[in-house]
């Protein structure tokens, strides 16, 4: 297949199939506590329920509160661009960013988010802003080592590089800073996610994080949002799978059965991911906001130990 | 020493067993409930006796495996039993008021980690030249050290005043099997009748400390004399 169809095949499998892992960790969720839980599909049928109903605007809202959903989902839309989702090689455009533009493209739609939950002055956005800021605030450090760290392990900060070496060299899998920065890039997936224990599931104001930043939207544009944020799960579980934790089963020649093949691959990796959250969220009781400290500072120290591992060995 | 250091795989499996021994330090550091902290302290002892282990079999030091045994029996099983019971008697569950947050702590620990691997870098590359993973074990020799000062400085419960002394040995150790291989099997012996002692200290400090107190804080003592 040409590379120009393979990009839009990468973006395609981010956009149509990030709500079915959704729509599973919710599933196997509520399975896991004696509940028969919704369907898979329901992240569908709620995107649908939500684009077909009527859009309504607070009077405070500003041109930002409309911005704010096409902001966030065409970066979402730009990062599969950039990373490894199906083949292990460049495509078109996949050159124009390396891991820290993704991560800025993600940083970007975030900020608009907590931009849009300060514009309507709703007391919630602002919380829910606020929260979310200091989360980001304290993740940050953390990624920036990973960043680090990745950069000293590849001698590169292009996806595709640092895919290519763990793959061909087992010995760097296998290596301590390799294995620390699969487990601080972990904890920050949690973050990003909003799976930490500190996350409510139940969704009471009071308790919401990032989500209350979103509580004003209705309509076609909460959809655009639901969606964004869908994506951006599924975009960082690629990141997770393809470049760090399991960087083979992709696509090396770029052929219609084997981009087919690797979809499934895809699939059953992200399977694993999501088993992975759904055991985070459900063995531990929720706390309150004021640890989000701890795992922050453990993220820091494994990132810290890696670059160590990795500077010594 | 040479030995050890050019087989990729014993190396790989020794680096990985000290970054665990590391680690549970930080979970000793981390955790404000004293029950863990033995637990990790007991995980940490048969972590360094694995070590051991590999050096006795991979360096030909026959001796390293009653170091092994020794280690495992006494710092794995004995102390963490004991201490336990003692735990059981004084009913101390965590850290009633610690002088910094845990995650606080955590943090500092992994300032420390640096400035040790800067010391031991420092140590290779102007005294002797050793081999990447004597680098690592001096690395970690003095983390877990400085961590255990750390905690030594940062709690006041007793008990964790004892897991502090407990864990100063417990980097030494690790990190002296690779760094020297082949001690003296009578150091070992030394360093573990200094444990007991340690451990024999605090079960006959804690009930006076109770009584006269109320607590096994250290801060509320205000004199050495009785």
């Amino acid at each position: 297949m040409s590379d120009v169809v393979l990009q839009v095949c990468q973006v395609l499998t981010i956009v149509l199939l990030s709500p079915l892992i959704h729509g599973f960790i919710v599933f196997a969720e509520e399975r896991v506590q004696g509940n028969r839980g919704p369907s898979i599909l329901q992240p569908y049928r709620d995107l649908w329920k939500f684009f077909h109903k009527e859009q309504l605007v607070p009077t405070s809202a500003s041109f930002l509160f409309w911005l704010t959903p096409v902001v966030a989902f065409v970066a979402m839309m730009i990062v599969p661009m950039l990373i490894p989702v199906l083949t292990n090689f460049p495509l078109p455009l996949s050159n124009i960013g390396d891991i820290l533009g993704g991560g800025l493209i993600l940083t970007l739609a975030a900020f608009f988010l907590s931009l849009a939950g300060l514009d309507t002055g709703h007391p919630y956005g602002g919380m829910g802003s606020s929260r979310e800021s200091i989360l980001a605030i304290l993740a940050e450090p953390s990624l920036i080592m990973v960043f680090i760290g990745i950069t000293l392990l590849a001698e590169s900060m292009l996806p595709f590089v640092v895919n290519h070496l763990l793959v061909g060299n087992l010995a760097t899998y296998l290596s301590p800073a390799h294995l620390f920065f699969v487990a601080a890039f972990l904890i920050l997936l949690t973050v990003e996610t909003e799976r930490l224990p500190i996350h409510s599931s139940i969704h009471y104001e009071v308790y919401m994080i990032g989500e209350a930043r979103i509580l004003e939207y209705s309509g076609p544009m909460l959809g655009l949002i639901r969606w964004s944020s869908w994506m951006k799960q599924a975009i960082l579980y690629t990141i997770f799978l393809n470049v760090l934790a399991i960087p083979w089963g992709l696509s090396s020649t770029g052929s219609a059965p084997s981009v087919a093949l690797s979809v499934v691959v895809l699939l059953g990796k992200w399977l694993i991911v999501a088993c992975i959250m759904v055991v985070v969220e459900t063995v531990q009781s929720r706390l309150r906001f004021f640890r989000y400290q701890e795992p922050l500072a453990l993220a820091l120290i494994l990132a810290v130990l890696a670059v160590v591992a990795r500077q010594v060995l | 020493m040479t030995m050890i250091a050019q087989h990729p795989i014993v190396v790989a499996v020794l680096s990985l067993a000290l970054f665990v021994v590391l680690i549970l330090s930080f979970v000793i550091l981390g955790s404000h409930w004293v029950r863990n902290h033995v637990y990790a302290f007991a995980l940490q002892s048969w972590i360094i006796g694995a070590i051991s282990v590999i050096v006795a079999i991979w360096g030909h030091f026959p001796l390293s495996y009653g170091i092994a045994a020794l280690t495992i029996v006494v710092r794995g099983i004995l102390i963490p039993f004991f201490v336990v019971r003692i735990l059981d008697r004084t009913g101390v569950g965590r850290e009633s008021a610690p002088i910094l947050r845990s995650s606080s702590a955590v943090v500092v620990g992994g300032v420390l980690v640096i400035f040790a691997f800067v010391i031991s870098e420092e140590v290779s590359h102007q005294l002797v030249s050793l081999p990447a993973v004597a680098v690592l074990a001096l690395t970690v020799l003095l983390a877990v050290d400085f961590i255990a000062f750390l905690m030594l400085s940062l709690r006041t419960e007793a008990l964790a005043s004892l897991l502090g002394l407990l864990m100063i040995e417990n980097g030494i150790l690790a990190g002296s099997q690779i760094l020297v291989p082949g001690m003296p099997f009578l150091l070992e012996i030394v360093i573990l009748f200094d444990l007991l002692i340690i451990v024999a200290t605090y079960a006959v400090l804690a009930p006076s400390l109770r009584a006269r107190t109320g607590g096994t804080d250290v801060r509320a003592l205000r004199e050495l004399t009785g």
